[in-house]
């Protein structure tokens, strides 16, 4: 489910019915099993078999990746929080950091695939920033310790992010197979990788290790602390 | 054996007073003892309390230092920067970044970092390394567990020594590593918390042979002995408060547990001596306080039983005096007590018995002793009772010439000795002399006590006046003096005897018509020419009817009947 403040272009899904056609006769003419496009819910728990919400599922066809088109997004802070915590984009994808704050952010990431930071700015001043390779990326304000946020910068078009009752619907992949990968903000270690064999079209619920959320306590707004007279 | 009041009652009072002094000291003693136990035990408990507290103070430091360098910007931005941990450039600078945030941190010893697989990335300690695995991975679990990412326990390195570590998450945002920061639990820190809290502190690590000191505040001959006692499993395993002891003393001590798997562990102890200093020396005042109460009561109770034995001393010599018949020296009264009352009844009994001797020493020279017994045996009040006596009435002859032919001294001297012979006859006989009057001596035969032969006694008794005298006037012949020649007038009858006169005063006396029959046959005397005149009655209770002679009837002045007269028989001589 998308969030709202976020706008993507889907330019990686069929245009028009024809071309979903054309797209799944070709991919089922040299694959086994279903011909036609299918959905696949992924069920993602942690390890408890609590639903895992703001996992991030993706699916690279065995056949290769079809190209992502870039598009735009946002990542808005408002509240003094990032919204939302989980985006992704497709690889090449432009993102900007409008700051609907009455305060300065400084939105930063330290580390690959995408260093940048963006000094203390207020509105709509930040220039929007290019995720130019796939990966993870992690966000922090440098001001604010409790808001952090990921951008999942994906190489594949077909990718979904649970909701919170844990589950995602990648629509429409093309049959033959492929490898879904569940990455999670509080996964240790790399995404997890699961084969996707050609002709199944489910996937039995999959539990994630998860690290405890790292509990940051958010400051109050308007004064906090002791008042001296 | 003491046989003095004065040493019994010292010796009493002393063993009493040492016996309740004794146990007054065990008391305190043994309640000092038990506070001093109760005193520690509470310090050692509130000194666990100070220690976890301290400790506590101490890695929240730790904690708050390291937090904020995990926050800090610039750190971020080198740990996020470095990426390439094998780049020894990169690694050099992060490795100078920590030594300098560990400039920062008074409180931190050392600084590490620690990646996200457990691996030592920098360590202000070892300096640049190749990375190693990080030595206390259950730190790092603890820390992932916890809600803050943060966990802080001792811990025990390599070469022994207790640390206590810190580990802080570094959130770029996400958790990218670790920043560990330690102090080590060394013998300064030790002493530190000693002098905080008056409490002896040994980090000890515990180790399969047993408990081992890693440092202490202890001094090293006392950490020597407590190492040693320490290898005993009870010792290890003790639970709550418990003696120890090590270098001649006993210590109080208890184990207090350290953050951590166990492994390192607090023992806090304090001498039992050093606590019972201010005991003891309230048990030398006590010491100094018992004896000086022991000298002072024995001072007291001599006072005291000399106050009591003088007194009665004194009494007892006044006893024996008066027994020797010295009434001259009262006791002295030397107080209003009891015993003050004692002395002055017992003065006012010398001077009453003194008296009491007197009026029968007088009684004796005035009367008779007979009559002297008599009235001093009977309580004396006015009255008598009718008896039948012989009255004899004595008056010499002349004696009107004699006074008159004699100085008076001499006078007296001869009547005294004529008084003293006769009394002695009179007395010899059983009689008593009533009274003098002049050179008349009035007699009673039967008084005071009743005899049935008073009437024998009174005319042997004229016998031996007659004879006496004979041999007194041969003997006044001899020396050229005149004779003193004796009239003798007897009489018997009813008489009352007892004491006669006022209320105020009065006398023993005999009285009746008898008395007045004796003395006017004593006139017959002259008449008749013989030196004795005996009434017809007297003559017949005599019973000697061989020692008398008729002289014939006779009637005496103020009587109208005549009685019959006899006198002794001239061969009665």
């Amino acid at each position: 489910m998308p969030s709202p403040g976020i706008s993507i272009s889907h330019a990686s899904r069929p245009r028009s019915l024809f071309g979903a056609i054309v797209f799944g006769l070709l991919l089922s003419g040299w694959a086994a099993g279903p011909l036609q496009a299918f959905d696949l819910v992924v069920h993602v728990t942690d390890d408890k078999g609590e639903a895992a919400s703001h996992a991030v599922v993706t699916f690279t066809p065995s056949g290769g990746t079809p190209g992502v088109a870039p598009g735009q997004a946002e990542m808005i802070q408002d509240g003094r929080k990032f919204s939302p915590p989980v985006l992704i984009v497709p690889v090449g994808s432009r993102v900007k950091f409008p700051n609907r704050d009455e305060v300065a952010h400084h939105v930063y990431s330290f580390f690959a695939p995408k260093k940048f930071d963006l000094p203390l700015y207020i509105g709509e001043t930040a220039e929007p920033v290019l995720f130019d390779k796939p990966g993870v990326v992690s966000l922090g304000c440098n001001i604010h310790d409790w808001m952090v946020a990921h951008i999942y910068v994906s190489a594949t078009p077909f990718y979904a992010l649970t909701s919170g009752n844990g589950r995602a619907t990648l629509r429409g992949l093309p049959p033959g197979g492929g490898t879904v990968e569940i990455w999670h903000p509080r996964l240790r270690g790399k995404p997890v990788s699961l084969d996707l064999p050609a002709g199944r079209t489910d996937l039995e619920p999959f539990a994630l290790r998860l690290r405890p959320e790292v509990q940051r306590r958010q400051a109050p707004a308007g004064g906090s602390g002791v008042r001296y007279r | 054996m003491l046989t003095r009041f004065r040493d019994r009652l010292l010796l009493y009072l002393l063993l009493l007073l040492a016996v309740v002094l004794g146990f007054n000291f065990f008391l305190v003693r043994r309640a000092n003892l038990e506070n001093a136990h109760r005193t520690i035990d509470e310090d050692l408990r509130a000194a666990a309390q100070v220690f976890e507290r301290v400790f506590q103070m101490r890695m929240d430091k730790l904690r708050l230092g390291a937090s904020l360098m995990s926050d800090d910007w610039a750190f971020r931005r080198l740990y996020g920067e470095t990426e390439d941990f094998s780049d020894p450039v990169k690694r050099r600078t992060l490795l100078s970044g920590l030594e300098n945030y560990r400039a920062r941190m008074r409180d931190a010893a050392f600084l590490q970092l620690v990646s996200l697989d457990d691996e030592l990335l920098a360590d202000t300690q070892t300096g640049l390394s190749t990375p190693v695995s990080f030595a206390f991975p259950g730190l790092i679990r603890a820390a992932e567990q916890a809600d803050d990412y943060t966990a802080m326990r001792f811990e025990v390195l390599p070469d022994g020594a207790i640390a206590l570590l810190v580990a802080v998450p570094l959130l770029l945002p996400d958790p990218s590593g670790w920043i560990v920061a330690g102090f080590l639990a060394d013998d300064r820190l030790a002493r530190d918390f000693r002098n905080m809290t008056g409490v002896e502190v040994s980090f000890v690590v515990n180790t399969a042979g047993g408990s081992i000191i890693s440092s202490s505040s202890l001094s090293p001959p006392v950490r020597l002995a407590v190492a040693e006692d320490l290898l005993a499993p009870a010792v290890s395993e003790a639970r709550g408060v418990f003696d120890l002891s090590a270098a001649n003393e006993t210590w109080i001590s208890t184990w207090t547990g350290l953050p951590g798997d166990g492994t390192a562990r607090g023992l806090l102890q304090r001498p039992l001596a050093q606590e019972l200093m201010p005991f003891r020396r309230l048990e030398a005042t006590l010491h100094g306080l018992t004896g000086f109460t022991l000298v002072l009561s024995a001072l007291l109770a001599i006072w005291l039983a000399r106050g009591i034995s003088r007194p009665v001393q004194e009494l007892s010599l006044g006893v024996k005096r008066i027994a020797e018949g010295r009434y001259d020296e009262p006791v002295a009264v030397g107080s209003r007590d009891e015993l003050g009352q004692l002395s002055s009844a017992f003065n006012a009994m010398a001077r009453g018995l003194e008296e009491r001797d007197r009026v029968r020493d007088l009684l004796g020279k005035n009367v008779s002793p007979e009559i002297a017994a008599e009235l001093l045996r009977r309580p004396a009040v006015l009255g008598g009772e009718e008896k039948d006596v012989t009255i004899m009435f004595t008056d010499v002859r002349g004696f009107t010439s004699l006074s008159e032919s004699a100085a008076p001294a001499d006078l007296l001297a001869t009547l005294n000795e004529y008084f003293t012979e006769l009394t002695c006859v009179i007395e010899a006989h059983g009689g008593i002399v009533d009274k003098y009057i002049g050179d008349a001596v009035m007699a009673v035969f039967g008084v005071p006590l009743a005899t049935d032969d008073h009437a024998r006694r009174a005319v042997a008794c004229a016998a031996e006046v007659r004879r006496v005298l004979g041999a007194y006037n041969a003997a006044r012949a001899a020396a050229g003096l005149p004779r003193l020649d004796t009239g003798m007038g007897l009489a018997t009858g009813k008489v009352i005897s007892r004491n006669m006169g006022s209320a105020a005063r009065h006398d023993y006396a005999v009285i009746g018509d008898t008395v007045n029959l004796a003395a006017r046959l004593q006139d017959e005397t002259k008449t008749y020419k013989v030196d004795s005149v005996i009434a017809a009655r007297t003559a017949a209770a005599c019973g000697h009817p061989d020692w008398l002679q008729p002289l014939g009837q006779v009637t005496v002045r103020g009587k109208t009947e005549a009685i019959e007269v006899f006198t002794l028989r001239d061969s009665l001589a």
